[in-house]
């Protein structure tokens, strides 16, 4: 019987003591967390992208509330969020384009060199001769842009590429990121006009490992009223300070590689109409009498 | 003292390899295959085990000595004289080393916040997830009821320290392991935990090489 009372007194009073203990050290080394922070960090997603360019939400709540960074960095929260903040810290948001990102890759019938059976994912396979493509620019299409993507926006089609579903995609740039091949760029939405290809290959030579390369014909060059796009390296660039998305590039392109948005794709809903330039381009594009390979071969 | 020394470090070699809490005595097989994924986590794992496994062994220490023991140096037997003979250590030992591991633990993290938050940052995560852990309890046990012998003060917070070292190695070693698996290609059945309790297991048995080096 003097055990089990023993028992219970010495507990009682450890756990006295210890309680005791506990709770004089949280009044004496309490850290006094500014509630700003806690109301941010609870109106971001907490997805943790690190599109805002800080590692974390939690570190964003915090550079937010205490160190007066901009409010309007949440990619995925958008404007919603970014008025949220802006009522929290009492700033007014800035409006900020959305951007999203961009495939630079339009491979067609790019044969392997070399038959690749090691780890299946882009950057193992890079590893080796920078991969098993012909085109050594291109696309793998292991897919590890689809594996990173934390919003799901790419798939990987059966023509082996990756698509970025634009209505999804949240441009936190981990597709940039991991690609070993930097085939991914991360644009404002007002830029739609792409040149999808990559190759710094001459245009003989890129035209022989696919069917889709850039042949640096200077056709762009020469067709752009704004001087926006240049051939450098065997490849078009559009310097998008200039561009201004007008198509005739789109146009004249003989390989069929600068490209907007909706070529091919499922119109996105939303935001896409606002593009009325770019939905009469589109539109044009197939009757537009554009010189697709078959028929320059053809004319040649 | 050259005998002390010795034996410190009978006891450090005894608890990191012979005795690996993991390896040997399966201890602690919740962290060490929850957080052995990247080196940069495990090391974090295996550096907050290793600050509570000293802190507890030398916490249970004065709890074993001075509540639980009967004896003359009981605190509770001046009040009640029966414990004098007694003692409590059938009794209380599990209920109050998790009470004061528990208390030491969250006292710890509370003063840590105050006083060097890097520290915090990088401890912070890993402290609340061991203090009831098995391989934290295991250290205070072997430190004080289940020892071979009476350890003094010194002695139990080393053997803490060493588990606590030992236990870093076996993660260190696991999540290398477990890195390269990753990109390996694991029949399907056999992926994520199946493997690592394989890798686990043959790295039981290397340790078991160690068996009989030394005597403690």
């Amino acid at each position: 019987m003097e055990t089990v009372l023993a028992a219970i007194v010495s507990m009682g009073f450890l756990g006295l003591f210890f309680g005791f203990g506990l709770a004089v050290a949280s009044e004496r080394f309490r850290v006094l967390v500014n509630p700003k922070v806690e109301e941010v960090g609870n109106s971001l997603p907490g997805i943790n992208c690190g599109a805002c360019g800080y590692a974390g939400c939690g570190k964003y709540a915090q550079a937010v509330a205490l160190e007066g960074a901009p409010v309007n960095l949440c990619v995925p929260g958008g404007e919603e969020i970014a008025e949220k903040l802006g009522d929290i810290m009492g700033v007014k948001a800035e409006k900020r384009e959305r951007r999203v990102a961009v495939l630079m890759c339009s491979a067609k019938n790019v044969k392997d060199k070399f038959h690749y059976s090691g780890v299946p994912n882009c950057r193992a396979a890079f590893l080796v001769q920078g991969g098993q493509k012909n085109c050594e620019y291109g696309c793998l299409g292991f897919g590890d842009c689809a594996v990173v993507c934390p919003t799901k926006a790419i798939t990987m089609l059966s023509n082996g590429l990756p698509e970025v579903k634009e209505n999804l995609c949240i441009a936190c740039g981990k597709c940039a990121e991991i690609c070993p091949k930097n085939l991914y760029k991360v644009l404002p939405l007002s830029r739609y006009v792409h040149v999808r290809c990559m190759s710094l290959d001459k245009g003989g030579t890129a035209k022989k490992k696919c069917d889709n390369p850039c042949i640096a014909c200077m056709k762009c060059q020469k067709a752009c009223p704004f001087d926006a796009i240049h051939v450098t390296n065997n490849l078009a660039v559009i310097d998008y300070n200039k561009c201004t998305s007008c198509g005739e590039c789109v146009k004249v392109c003989p390989t069929n590689i600068i490209r907007t948005y909706r070529d091919g794709r499922p119109a996105v809903t939303g935001w896409v109409d606002q593009w009325i330039g770019m939905a009469m381009a589109a539109k044009k594009l197939p009757e537009g009498g554009r010189a697709t390979p078959d028929k320059a071969e053809q004319a040649a | 003292m050259t005998g002390e020394m010795n034996t410190l470090l009978t006891i450090i070699i005894s608890v990191v390899f012979v005795n690996n809490f993991v390896l040997a005595r399966f201890l602690g097989l919740c962290p060490f295959l929850g957080v052995s994924q990247k080196t940069e986590s495990a090391l974090g794992m295996g550096v907050a085990v290793t600050f509570v496994m000293t802190l507890a062994s030398a916490a249970t220490w004065f709890l074993y000595n001075y509540v639980l023991l009967p004896g003359e140096s009981n605190l509770f037997g001046l009040m009640l004289p029966g414990i004098k003979e007694t003692g409590m250590v059938d009794v209380l030992k599990t209920i109050s080393y998790i009470l004061v591991i528990a208390a030491l633990v969250q006292f710890v993290e509370t003063v840590m916040k105050k006083t060097s938050p890097a520290l915090y940052e990088g401890l912070g995560i890993y402290l609340p997830l061991i203090t009831t852990n098995c391989a934290v309890l295991g250290v205070a046990l072997l430190g004080t009821t289940n020892a071979t012998q009476h350890l003094n003060l010194l002695e139990a917070s080393v053997q803490g320290f060493g588990a606590g070292i030992g236990f870093s190695i076996a993660m260190l070693l696991m999540s290398g392991i477990r890195e390269r698996l990753a990109v390996v290609n694991v029949p399907r059945s056999f992926q994520g935990i199946p493997i690592a309790f394989v890798c686990t297991a043959l790295m039981a048995l290397a340790f078991m090489g160690f068996s009989g080096m030394v005597s403690w």
